[in-house]
């Protein structure tokens, strides 16, 4: 049995993905163009209960008195749970089937340190902290990729979950990637020649690995018709992975990060304006990808969520669960997941510690499904990714229906 | 030259603290076939050094005897410094011929699988240990052995002394070398290893091992054999009518009396060991070491000065290294830490271009709203204003310690000037009375001053924090971020209670420090934090009560001075130096110029050349070390370009988005991207961007020259072979015409070399 790009570009066009093609038309379609990952860390602990807000849940009103998103200007989601308006450009994806939200989701530590918490989730290993390098380079070096290509960081440093032993690329931009000024062909061999007598060094492997890709990533044309959010460092990074990919080079992972989430005062003002640039960013990012969007899976996370009650300053302090998102890669978009099925609730009988929203969804559970379904990585081999958890099948949250 | 500083630690303290280095990753330990080539080629070796030791004595006692027949076999020359090399006996050719043949044997076999490390060949082996006994006699009696022999006839006594002396030295430089072949067997093997991590892999981690067996003398060998020496001094040197100088006047001839005498010939002896060491096993020991033997600063070698220059400020200028040069390296770091005996002059007169640094809190508002009527400037000057002034200070100000450490604490104590109006007023104040008076003083100072700042209070949400509502943010990131650590004894309770204790800490802008407590808005209540009971009714004293405790908590002293050697030291940072320091922050309540001061007179610090370039610049080191190389014009300098580069690299200064300000490790720092930009950068600066205003030392000649006189200039050690080599080729290859333009050339190459990118 064979499969052409086109065959697959058409079931992901016509809402059928690779998955739910006949596993011996899946394999053969792995020989197509590559699944992607993109990843969207939300730095600082976004807010999800005034992302995707409870309207059911009568305790998210009495515990949010002043910061709460008013009952009547949520967009439905599914009866239970509303979207902030704020997150508008999100709707349309949600109703077009290209995205999911993953509620009373995050990571099973309790740390409410973002830099323990960020650590933990970057690195795949909750609690853990001998784990140092990340859990998407970690996944590149199961499935053997040794070209930096494979692992891209949209940032000028390489993300934490993409640091490690595997061979990645970190750049700001593609329009910065390249060598430039006088004489740049003659400085560049000469660069190759000096610093290939210092491979054996952190600073000589970064330069040669640089100058390998000049080529490659100079070459991706990264005009588009679509309009991103103008000033925005993430919609201008998701232009340059949408044209990444399009490219079609060998990328596998993309890691990105918005910063900015940590709203301990006026989080109503400062979560509309991010959650506007994050909504309008990934609705760019859908558009863009077109044809692309099915072999393309995004994941959005943060490393903890805020505290159920407001705080002194119309913010919310540190908490525990959270929400993630999933767009594109085929997921059964249209739904918010949640563990079983089950909200656990903000009633104070109900909180974790007594506090905060509880973590039924981990995030890890959650990684391991798209790793699987989408990356078509088999859950046996997924040991290394994620060190001391144990992957399986029946406890994916149900990306896919 | 040695300067007579005693900076010396215990031995074992050194030895801890040079253990700590991990080993590189990739490299592999020695089979034991190589193990053997190795062990056999230095127990070899060391039968030549002590058959040369035997020839050096005999050639000196025969001179003091007048028996000139034994000193050469005509032809040779029948003096006793010929002697030296005449072999007469031609007992070290014998042991030269053995090693040779061992050499063969153990180790040529084994083509092409040589031991990786701690192995050369014969030749290099053969002339270390002979060169050790040279070293020996010249370090004893100069570079002139005839002029320094006294004679049996006129002066027995003297000549008793010059012969036991050099007898107990050679003796004393044997047992150094059977300490350092047991100790190399060991680690080849991985037995006994102090460390325990099996056997060695590297170069540096087997040097790293023997230098730490010298310093321990487990079984107190060398002591015995040291202490011998001296002994032996004393009784056969003292009260000779000869001067002591004129009977030994090599490296000791200041020694006034036979006890000075006897240590001083103790540093030729252990210094010769660890030179013969360096020498045959090509293991990179720095001069301070293989001078005598201890890091005691009695060698500055250029990479060590560089080394200084680079971690103390942001590289090398003209200023910096004529100073360095002046004052030595104790005296130069002493300078630096007392940097108000520095004249800055020059910079503060380029600084008054920028007036919002000099204004109060009150001023800033009153200049700066965005006002149209009357017009006004626009409030996001005093940021830029601040980083310009950064980018200035760092390239011109000669306290570059100052500098360094307010760069450091700045990011420590981490405000993003950006992240909202009242922070874009009050970072320059932040900048200037919060943390810069400090950064050599009290930490406790510093904690509180830092907890009163409207810009803090504002950047962690304490002005939100009262009774009635509690904001526990500020109170977090105290003990996670700024006393404790993360990994600090403290709970989520204790968040919540500390938070408490901050309730009513604002601004209040009309105060000089723009602070005030509003008592009406603190909870009153009695609060444990920490195990520390406040009672109720406190006010404002229950903040710093529980300053007070952190700032001089234990598990502050490590964190803090964790940080800094990281900062200062390596980011792998040896533990023995910042128990060391942290213990110093502990006995000083805090003092940093005295945490700073063991930090820069360390042998961390000072001696491991493997913490050398092993930092990747900061942006901002990068951009200002550039224009520090180059020599440029300060006047000229486009600052404000250079902030917008410098942000573009990711480190927009004074805003740092997250609590934790920029991470101090190079793996952030340095990725593809970057790397690539840095290249672009150097390009861009050796042809005069960024107002780059500056004469290259060189307008023309040949590539070599072109090329040494740049880096000449640009680095105070000489960058290595293949920086140099790799740049002459590109030069030679360059079809560039223009003389000037093939130097600016050059000058961008040396400047994206592995040695500028590094610190």
């Amino acid at each position: 049995m064979t499969c052409t790009r086109r065959q697959l570009l058409q079931s992901a066009a016509i809402g059928l993905t690779a998955f739910l093609l006949p596993p011996s038309l899946r394999r053969a379609c792995a020989a197509g163009p590559d699944p992607v990952l993109v990843t969207i860390f939300q730095r600082g602990a976004a807010d999800g209960l005034n992302t995707v807000v409870p309207t059911g849940d009568p305790f998210y009103y009495s515990s949010r008195p002043g910061i709460q998103v008013p009952p009547g200007t949520e967009l439905p989601l599914d009866g239970f749970f509303g979207l902030n308006p704020a997150f508008g450009d999100l709707h349309g994806l949600y109703q077009d089937g290209d995205l999911c939200f993953l509620h009373a989701a995050g990571s099973p530590d309790p740390s409410r340190s973002h830099f323990d918490a960020q650590d933990f989730m970057d690195h795949g290993a909750p609690g853990n902290k001998s784990i140092v390098d990340g859990w998407l380079n970690r996944y590149l070096g199961v499935v053997g990729s040794n070209q930096p290509i494979a692992g891209i960081s949209l940032a000028n440093a390489t993300s934490p979950q993409l640091a490690g032993a595997a061979p990645t690329l970190a750049f700001a931009s593609i329009s910065s990637f390249a060598l430039t000024g006088n004489w740049a062909g003659e400085r560049r061999a000469a660069l190759a020649a000096r610093y290939g007598t210092a491979s054996d060094t952190a600073v000589g492997t970064t330069v040669l690995d640089a100058l390998e890709v000049l080529d490659q990533v100079g070459g991706v044309d990264t005009s588009t018709s679509v309009v991103y959010p103008a000033g925005s460092a993430l919609g201008a990074a998701l232009k340059d992975a949408a044209a990444l990919i399009r490219a079609d080079i060998g990328v596998r992972v993309i890691a990105i990060s918005i910063g900015g989430w940590d709203h301990h005062t006026n989080l109503v003002a400062r979560l509309a304006a991010l959650g506007a640039e994050l909504s309008a960013s990934l609705q760019a990012f859908r558009d863009d990808l077109g044809s692309d969007l099915g072999r393309t899976l995004t994941l959005a996370m943060t490393e903890f969520g805020r505290r159920i009650d407001e705080n002194g300053g119309d913010g919310a302090d540190h908490g525990h669960g959270g929400v993630m998102m999933a767009m594109g890669g085929g997921v059964t978009g249209g739904r918010v997941l949640l563990r079983n099925g089950v909200w656990p609730g903000l009633a104070p009988a109900n909180r974790y510690i007594g506090e905060d929203l509880q973590v039924t969804t981990d995030f890890r559970d959650v990684l391991a499904e798209a790793l699987n379904r989408h990356m078509g990585l088999a859950v046996a081999s997924m040991g290394p990714i994620f060190p001391g958890f144990s992957a399986s099948a029946s406890r994916f949250p149900g990306l896919y229906a | 030259m040695r300067r007579g500083l005693r900076i010396l630690l215990p031995a074992a303290a050194v030895l801890a603290g040079l253990l700590m280095r991990p080993v590189a990753g990739s490299a592999a330990a020695l089979t034991s076939d190589q193990q053997r080539c190795v062990n056999d080629v230095n127990k070899a070796a060391s039968l030549v050094a002590k058959s040369q030791n035997k020839a050096d004595l005999a050639c000196l006692q025969y001179a003091a005897r007048g028996v000139l027949t034994r000193l050469g076999v005509p032809p040779q020359a029948q003096t006793a410094q010929a002697c030296l090399t005449n072999d007469v006996r031609g007992h070290v050719a014998r042991q030269t011929a053995s090693l040779q043949s061992r050499d063969l044997k153990r180790c040529q076999s084994l083509l092409p699988a040589l031991p990786a490390f701690g192995h050369t060949d014969a030749a290099t082996v053969d002339a270390a240990a002979r060169a050790a006994g040279l070293d020996i006699v010249r370090g004893l009696f100069g570079s002139d052995l005839d002029a320094a022999i006294v004679s049996e006839a006129t002066d027995s006594d003297g000549a008793r002394c010059q012969r036991d002396v050099l007898h107990y030295t050679s003796d004393l430089f044997s047992t150094i070398w059977k300490v350092v072949l047991t100790a190399k067997k060991n680690a080849l093997k991985g037995r006994d290893r102090r460390a325990g991590n099996g056997p060695v892999a590297t170069a540096e981690a087997l040097r790293d091992e023997l230098i730490a067996a010298v310093a321990a003398d487990g079984r107190s060998q060398i002591a015995k054999a040291a202490a011998k020496l001296r002994e032996r001094t004393t009784q056969r040197c003292t009260g000779m009518p000869a001067p002591l100088g004129q009977v030994f006047p090599g490296t000791c001839s200041g020694a006034a009396t036979a006890a000075a005498l006897g240590a001083c010939a103790e540093g030729v002896a252990r210094g010769s060991a660890l030179t013969a060491l360096a020498a045959a096993d090509a293991l990179a020991i720095d001069c301070d070491l293989t001078d005598d033997g201890v890091a005691n600063l009695t060698c500055e070698s250029p990479e060590l000065r560089e080394h200084v220059l680079n971690r103390l400020g942001y590289g090398p200028d003209a200023w910096s290294r004529a100073r360095i040069e002046t004052l030595g390296v104790a005296q130069y770091i002493a300078e630096q830490l007392a940097p108000e005996t520095i004249d800055d002059s020059a910079l503060d007169a380029e600084l008054v271009q920028f007036p919002s640094l000099t204004m109060s809190y009150q001023e800033l508002r009153a200049n700066y709203s965005n006002d149209p009527v009357p017009p006004q400037q626009g409030l996001g000057v005093i940021a830029r204003e601040l980083k310009q002034a950064k980018v200035l200070r760092a390239v011109m100000s000669r306290r570059q310690l100052v500098e360094v450490l307010v760069d450091f604490w700045l990011n420590h104590f981490n405000v993003a000037a950006g992240s909202s109006r009242r922070t874009k007023y009050d970072i320059g104040p932040y900048d200037r009375s919060v943390l810069r008076p400090h950064v050599l003083g009290s930490f406790e100072d510093m904690l509180v001053a830092v907890a009163k700042s409207p810009a803090m209070g504002d950047y962690l949400d304490n002005r939100r924090n009262r009774a009635s509502a509690i904001n526990e943010n500020y109170a977090r990131e105290i003990m996670e971020l700024h006393t404790l650590s993360v990994t600090g004894p403290y709970t989520e309770h204790d968040v919540q209670e500390l938070a408490r204790c901050f309730t009513g800490w604002k601004e209040n802008y009309d105060n000089p420090d723009g602070f005030e407590f509003n008592a009406a808005k603190h909870d009153q209540g009695a609060k444990t934090v920490i195990g520390v009971s406040i009672p109720a009714n406190g006010g404002m004293q229950d903040g710093l009560t529980m300053l007070d405790v952190l700032a001089h908590h234990p598990s502050t002293a490590q964190f803090i001075s964790r940080k800094l050697v990281m900062r200062f030291v390596s980011e792998t940072p040896p533990q023995r130096l910042v128990d060391e320091a942290a213990g110093v922050f502990l006995g000083s309540g805090g003092d940093l110029r005295a945490v700073m001061q063991t930090i820069l007179m360390s042998p961390e610090f000072l001696s491991a050349p493997q913490y050398r370039h092993a930092k990747v610049k900061r942006p901002l080191v990068f951009y200002a070390s550039l224009a520090r190389a180059l020599g440029v014009s300060p006047a000229a300098l486009n600052t404000n370009n250079l902030r917008n580069r410098i942000a573009d690299m990711g480190e927009d200064l004074y805003d740092a988005g997250p609590p934790t300000g920029y991470p101090d490790v190079s793996s952030f720092w340095l990725s593809p991207g970057t790397a690539v930009k840095r290249c672009n950068d150097a390009e861009a600066s050796s042809r005069g961007a960024y107002g780059f205003a500056f004469a290259y030392p060189i307008v023309d000649g040949t590539p070599a020259e072109i090329v040494d006189a740049l880096a000449g200039a640009f680095f105070v050690a000489p960058p290595a072979s293949a920086t140099r080599t790799t740049a002459i080729a590109f030069l030679e290859a360059l079809p560039e015409p223009n003389p000037p333009a093939r130097v600016a050339q050059a000058a961008a190459l040396l400047l994206s070399s592995p040695e500028f990118l590094t610190h």
